[in-house]
């Protein structure tokens, strides 16, 4: 019996033990979230919105970065909450699901997303071209689709349509080609393991000169027929239908637009903000996020854009798109694209502010 | 355990024993604490050697090739930047706490309604199991569009946890010896009393060992939470790590990430031998058998009814979870789209033959993946378990297998192993392995101290305790691990599948995702489910077989 109370008394221990750690934790739980609800009562006139990026922060989202900080998005009536993404994240799913207003991403997703049941538009486009490439060694370079033939080459998952899509265009044997699933590291190129590596233009090739010591040969795959606008502005259909709506999605639209006009000026604004603010526990460094800046210059301006403004969506643009998508297999027709918001904001003219 | 009654000794020859063994005992002690110095010495020694060998190994090449940087490398990125490495960890580790804290919470209240009320374990545990088996690759995105994006984390790494610790704690309180349970009933005892005096304080060592591995998954799931969308943590780190392949920092997170589910694995540890002293010396006897024997027609057709029981219950929480949570039907698809997408659309039928094809693939995976896995377990506990200073050595390898991210080791084994068989199953194992150890260890450690003063009276070699003895003493823990293993091997090829081969139902479902297919996500994840439920009804079928033959203390 003495063994048994002991044991008890023991049990006693255990649970005034984890009945303690459990209190703490609930309140400091309770503390946390009530803490957190708190900040978001001010602001009577603006119209809240919330904008789910595609990735987590770094300097490609540096415009939405300074719209913010410089009060464009307040100026033009709206509060926006910009919302880190990340690999797992499914922004259009966000955006469908009513966690956000305005989903960043590439056309082919949204387009993707609708053949799947979402009924989704693009009011913008951020990148006019698609910066996703392939990445080689000087040793062994790949500067046209013509080049991967024999070679071994890491495509991320979900990708492959668009690796298909860039032979067939550029009438390479896909069974000449051999591809393997990758991450989003370098390390298969700089080991050798693979001849090329699809990455994002602006991003990867920075890396990969750091580690290789030279720099790598980068082959633009909106050159060879998969040409998409990137980091587009997707909203519901039905957002646009409600007037109140479709006004604060274009207040956004000129923050947004006023923001990335200050980039193209000066990127070393969106570069301090991203590296000192909203990825300050990203660990980025100012000079590997002014590379990064720099590169996408060539993703943010074109001629197109320096005729119509940042952001444009123009005819000629839509008709590449469809085709592309069309060589994706993915169904779409202009429809994907509303440029209402786009000519109501700059009114022929190709800057605003 | 039935012990053989000694003979009665001529007392003079008693006394002498006495004394002989008394003084065996006194060197036994000395040359234990003698071992157990200079197996803290060997421990450092080897320790060191492997971080020297680790270091040249990373000069020589592993850094030039891209895949990992040397211990130097990772001081010196922690000691460059120590502010960001802090907040990064507090932030993750608040996420992991949290989940960690709730899944076992939830698995402990859940284990305990279970072991008390039978006919809820045979209807819902299938559905917890549901929950567990679903792989992560699919859980991210509905998380993403199901909960804000903190609770998401926390949910993440709450089921991270969850079933391993209700598996443990179900298995600690059926431990429950039998004499004392038949004493508790003797005394006109409740089955309140019996679980309070008797199931809780023998469950703890199980509970205790559950929060231990808890804290690995924990933290590993508060990381991969981070995918979904983040501003600070080590995830967001090690993303930014990988995008700049700054090696120092992509391991320095693998470190961390390490310590901080080692810290807590060695605490709980130190708990668990202080809170409970008494868990090696407990003499396991027979319970009494429990309930009538039925006929076998009578007992499978319980189990047929149950496990229909179940499936229904698995359906109506698949629709309970899309009301409940107003999921966009984008998102999230019923079991009545998952049946049209397989079945009976115009297109079920090519959907149909590539998942099936996939699934074949994902087998094998998972199969050559498991016994590794389960066999790599068990042979390093039973090695840590003959060979203490192995343990002191290895277990923080283990526990470091175990919390690095598998996408920071995958590069590593790629080029080590390449992306065939070998790499899929070298990854399929560090994932499984873990559990099996940590499980196999305790239960080693359970086995009573009385057996093995019969097994040295009868001067019985290390082996032969080992098989005769240790063994078969571990076999639930054992087992309760194989269970816990046949989904993880499936979990773990997906994962390889995603990051290496390119193949199977892992490809279909991160492609699926990719191009916004729900309905196929949902459908190669029910299916995958579906597969590891079966794999785990096959195992506990092997389990219960095994057991009534040679674990003769094993409560059903």
């Amino acid at each position: 019996m003495i063994t048994t109370s002991l044991r008890g008394r023991r049990t006693m221990r255990v649970i005034t033990a984890v009945v303690g750690i459990a209190t703490v934790l609930a309140v400091s739980t309770a503390c946390s979230s009530s803490s957190g609800s708190a900040a978001t009562a001010s602001g009577s006139a603006t119209t809240p919105l919330t904008l789910q990026t595609s990735w987590i922060p770094l300097v490609q989202f540096g415009g939405s970065y300074v719209a913010e900080k410089e009060n464009y998005y307040k100026n033009n009536g709206v509060d926006v909450t910009i919302l880190p993404g990340g690999p797992d994240v499914d922004s259009m799913a966000a955006v469908e699901s009513g966690q956000a207003d305005i989903a960043m991403g590439n056309a082919d997703t949204v387009a993707q997303a609708n053949a799947n049941g979402a009924d989704l538009v693009i009011v913008a486009a951020g990148f006019q071209k698609n910066p996703l490439a392939i990445l080689s060694t000087s040793d062994k370079p790949i500067k046209t689709p013509a080049d991967m033939v024999g070679k071994k080459i890491g495509v991320p998952t979900g990708d492959e349509a668009a690796q298909d899509a860039v032979l067939k265009a550029n009438n390479v044997d896909a069974s000449q080609v051999t591809s393997v699933p990758v991450g989003f590291d370098v390390a298969p190129l700089v080991s050798g393991e693979v001849d090329g590596l699809w990455v994002f233009y602006s991003e990867q090739p920075i890396a990969y000169e750091a580690a290789a010591g030279k720099p790598g040969v980068t082959m633009l795959t909106a050159d060879y027929g998969l040409d998409v606008y990137a980091q587009v502005y997707a909203v519901k259909k039905e957002t646009l239908a409600d007037p109140t709506k479709k006004a604060a999605i274009e207040g956004f639209l000129k923050g947004e637009i006023e923001g990335w006009q200050n980039y193209v000026a000066d990127p070393t604004e969106a570069v301090d903000l991203t590296v000192n603010d909203y990825a300050k526990d990203g660990g980025l460094t100012i000079d590997e996020q002014t590379k990064q800046a720099k590169l996408q210059m060539d993703l943010l301006v074109t001629d197109e854009t320096k005729a119509n403004g940042l952001l444009t969506i123009s005819d000629a643009g839509i008709q590449k798109n469809l085709t592309t998508l069309a060589a994706l297999g993915i169904p779409a027709t202009a429809s994907l694209f509303d440029t209402s918001l786009l000519a109501d904001i700059y009114q022929g003219k190709n800057t605003i502010g | 355990m039935t012990t053989a009654t000694p003979h009665a000794p001529n007392p003079t020859r008693a006394a002498a024993q006495a004394s002989l063994i008394a003084a065996a005992r006194t060197k036994s002690r000395t040359e234990a604490r003698r071992s157990r110095r200079s197996g803290w010495v060997t421990t450092l020694l080897v320790s060191l050697l492997l971080i020297g060998i680790w270091e040249v190994a990373a000069d020589l090449a592993l850094t030039r090739l891209g895949v990992m940087a040397s211990p130097s490398a990772i001081v010196q990125s922690l000691a460059a930047t120590p502010d960001l490495y802090i907040n990064a960890v507090m932030a993750t580790a608040w996420v992991a706490i949290r989940g960690w804290f709730w899944g076992n919470l939830a698995a402990i209240v859940v284990a305990l309604v279970f072991v008390q009320i039978k006919a809820f374990e045979s209807l819902f545990l299938r559905l917890a199991l549901a929950l567990f088996c679903l792989p992560l690759v699919a859980v991210n995105p509905l998380l993403q569009v199901t909960f804000d994006p903190d609770t998401a984390k926390v949910v993440l790494a709450a089921m991270s946890v969850f079933f391993v610790t209700l598996v443990g704690t179900m298995l600690g309180l059926r431990s429950a010896d039998g004499s004392p349970m038949t004493m508790v009933k003797a005394w006109g005892g409740r089955s309140l009393d019996s679980l309070w005096f008797v199931r809780l304080p023998s469950g703890i060592p199980a509970i205790l060992t559950g929060l231990q591995i808890g804290a690995a998954a924990a933290t590993l799931g508060a990381i991969f939470g981070e995918f979904i969308g983040a501003k600070a943590g080590i995830g967001v780190l090690l993303i930014n790590g990988l995008m700049s392949l700054d090696l120092g920092r992509v391991w320095a997170v693998a470190v961390l990430a390490t310590l901080m589910a080692a810290i807590p694995y060695g605490l709980f540890g130190l708990l668990r031998r202080w809170l409970t002293p008494w868990s090696a010396s407990i003499s396991s006897a027979a319970p009494a058998p429990s309930g009538p024997r039925r006929s076998l027609a009578a007992r499978s057709g319980l189990a047929l009814a149950w496990t229909i029981g179940s499936i229904v219950v698995i359906l109506l929480a698949w629709y309970a979870y899309l009301y409940v949570f107003h999921l966009s039907p984008f998102v999230g698809k019923s079991p009545t789209d998952v049946w049209a997408y397989l079945f009976t659309s115009p297109t079920a039928e090519a959907k149909r033959s590539a998942i099936i094809e996939a699934l074949g693939v994902t087998l094998v995976h998972s199969g050559i993946g498991y016994f590794a896995g389960l066999i790599i377990g068990v042979v390093v506990a039973v090695a840590f378990v003959l060979y203490p200073v192995s343990e002191r050595v290895f277990t923080p390898l283990a526990v470091a297998l175990r919390s690095v991210p598998i996408i920071v080791l995958t590069p590593v084994l790629i080029l080590a192993l390449g992306r065939g068989l070998w790499g899929v199953v070298a990854i399929a194992a560090i994932v499984t392995f873990f559990p099996t150890l940590a499980n196999t260890q305790g239960g080693l450690k359970r086995v009573p101290s009385d057996a093995f003063t019969l097994m040295r009276s009868y001067d019985s070699s290390r082996m032969s305790t080992l098989f005769r003895l240790q063994l078969p003493y571990t076999l639930p823990s054992i087992f309760a691990s194989a269970r816990i293993a046949a989904p993880t091997a499936v979990l773990a090829s997906t994962l390889a599948e995603w990051l290496a081969t390119g193949d199977g139902l892992g490809h279909i479902i991160v492609n699926s995702r990719a191009h916004a297919d729900y309905t196929g996500l949902w459908a190669a994840a029910a299916i995958l489910t579906a597969v590891s439920l079966i794999f785990y009804s096959l195992v506990s079928w092997a389990e219960r077989a095994v057991l009534s033959r040679y674990a003769p203390s094993y409560t059903g």
